[in-house]
């Protein structure tokens, strides 16, 4: 099995012909061609089939493809961890979290840590499927919104903040100290989606007790994406209080929402593997910040 | 420059365990300077240096320590991805489903896996009672085996075998020594039979009924010929099925009378004329289409 044939069949699944397949890797059609008929050869499967006279992948073709997405993976983490050597960060601190939390409370706590280090520490910051990133050994340290209840995982409930709105100071109800479900009826809200991977998501669980689920008519992935949307006047941001803490609030009104359930903030690292000494300190900060 | 492949990072591994490009060489059954020029290439494409050179052997670099986890992650795919074609090729990765009825399945259809199995012994088949058109149009079925079915434009029919209805009552009944019997004979019978809107071979029996002046109504409807043969109850009622059931199975108390003039009936073979067949889908066609 040679990983050049793979890379043809994916790019033939993916792009769904050999004519697109070659455009996409930069090669002729007929070498496409060639190469899938070589690995149907070598492989003794059925990759391509002639359908309403279409060079068509076969259902073997399309779960090779699928079974195969691991070692690609394999070798991207390979070749990044080649990258991260090259450019003196071999020795870092990995951390996987969502973007809601990335853009609040680490920030202050990856400061803090790196003045307790002398500024040796290098970090690696990586976005969402925070717990694949922990459990495949990826990451060091992780943050997310709920309790990952894995086994094999350990799980720290770091601190609590009420869902607070974020607004244009022009706006009518940055006048209001509060603000209640009712005060939200028309506006238009933004807020984070589920992600669709987190068994557990205490932002999602607080918005839903809020009443507001449902009354979401922006969805985003960044805290920076919310505040500017809210500058800008398109509607009212609604986020947990970290943002607070984050800077990306200036110039915007922040209010409270009446009688808000609460969001916590959760850490999390793999059990047995000892944390090194830059995890534990940016663990302190994390924690200590909400003390 | 070539890029890193997973042939690669078995070399670099076993070199690391090794300490030697002579020991890795024995172990790889490789040449010496074929593990030399692999760790070069590697380096190269990587545009790191993996191990030091001191006294003769080759140390990992301490930096590079993480790259050599990532490197095994690339090892351990690799090779479960080796067993999963495997799996593709015996047909045990991706099953055989086919969509029929009881008669057919137990008759035509269990015939022909007979023979599939003798070449795919660990083959793995579903064999789904359903609506055949449906499961196919779904995508939950990948062949459809029935009689004279309604189909769309989207299913090719091949007819594969021709059968008749048949009658059957209890070995008590008037008509058992008959050996033959018309519809006509049968209008004060209560018939045990399908659905004329819900079945092809409903259908066909209620034109028949029409074309001799009768009226259709069974009292009893039944999605399946072995159905209507197990609730065959009182003496005098009749069933009129397909003559498949009786040929694969015997029915205790029963006995099996020809239709005059006779009801002929065509199995026919459905295969979809937009998705391509998994190899051993295409086999059970050859198989099907040569007995």
């Amino acid at each position: 099995m040679k990983l050049n044939a793979l890379h043809v069949i994916d790019a033939f699944v993916r792009l769904g012909g050999t004519g697109e397949a070659a455009q996409g890797l930069g090669i002729s059609q007929s070498a496409v061609i060639k190469s899938l008929r070589q690995a149907e050869q070598e492989l003794a499967l059925s990759l391509v089939a002639t359908v309403q006279g279409r060079l068509t992948p076969t259902p073997e073709a399309l779960e090779l493809t699928r079974l195969a997405r691991p070692s690609f993976a394999a070798l991207r983490r390979a070749r990044h961890e080649a990258d991260m050597i090259r450019v003196g960060m071999a020795d870092r601190l990995r951390i996987a979290t969502v973007p809601g939390l990335a853009h609040s409370i680490l920030p202050p706590a990856i400061a803090g840590a790196r003045l307790a280090l002398d500024d040796r520490a290098a970090v690696e910051v990586m976005f969402d499927h925070v717990r694949d990133h922990l459990s495949a050994a990826e990451a060091d340290l992780a943050i997310s919104y709920g309790p990952m209840a894995v086994e094999g995982l350990s799980d720290i409930a770091l601190r609590c903040s009420p869902l607070v709105c974020v607004l244009d100071e022009a706006h009518p109800l940055a006048e209001s100290e509060v603000l209640t479900r009712g005060d939200l009826e028309g506006a238009r809200l933004i807020s984070y989606g589920p992600d669709g991977v987190s068994r557990s998501d205490s932002f999602q669980e607080a918005l839903g007790q809020a009443g507001l689920a449902d009354r979401i008519a922006i969805t985003v992935r960044h805290t920076d994406t919310a505040c500017h949307l809210a500058r800008e006047g398109v509607g009212i941001a609604v986020v947990d209080g970290f943002v607070i803490s984050s800077g990306l609030t200036e110039g915007l009104a922040v209010r409270p929402l009446e009688n808000s359930p609460l969001v916590t903030a959760y850490a999390h690292h793999r059990d047995g593997a000892p944390l090194d000494r830059a995890a534990r300190i940016l663990l302190d900060h994390l924690s200590a910040a909400g003390a | 420059m070539s890029t890193l492949t997973p042939s690669h990072a078995i070399v670099l591994r076993t070199v690391e365990r090794c300490g030697t490009t002579v020991e890795a060489a024995r172990q790889l059954h490789l040449t010496q300077s074929a593990v030399s020029k692999i760790i070069a290439r590697s380096e190269a494409s990587l545009g790191i240096a993996v191990f030091d050179r001191r006294d003769g052997r080759l140390v990992l670099r301490p930096q590079a320590r993480a790259l050599l986890q990532a490197l095994g992650s690339v090892e351990g795919e690799w090779r479960a991805l080796r067993d999963a074609v495997g799996d593709l090729r015996s047909g045990r990765a991706l099953p055989l489903r086919i969509a029929s009825t009881p008669s057919i399945g137990q008759g035509l259809i269990a015939q022909a896996i007979r023979r599939l199995v003798t070449e795919y012994p660990q083959a793995r088949i579903e064999l789904i009672m359903g609506d055949a058109p449906t499961e196919l149009s779904q995508g939950s079925a990948d062949l459809g085996v029935m009689f004279s079915p309604r189909v769309t434009d989207d299913i090719a029919l091949t007819p594969l075998a021709r059968a008749s209805i048949i009658a059957l009552v209890r070995e008590d009944d008037p008509l058992a020594n008959r050996g033959a019997v018309s519809l006509p004979e049968l209008r004060q019978r209560r018939l045990i039979c399908f659905d004329r809107e819900k079945s092809p071979l409903g259908w066909l029996i209620a034109r028949a009924h029409e074309a001799a002046g009768l009226d259709y109504a069974p009292f009893m409807t039944v999605p399946y010929s072995i159905s209507a043969a197990h609730l065959l109850a009182r003496q005098g009622d009749v069933i009129l099925i397909d003559s498949l059931l009786t040929q694969a199975q015997r029915f205790e108390g029963l006995v099996k009378l020809t239709v005059t003039p006779e009801l002929p009936i065509t199995i026919c073979l459905m295969t979809p004329r937009s998705r391509p067949l998994s190899r051993l889908a295409a086999r059970f066609v050859e198989i099907l289409t040569e007995a």
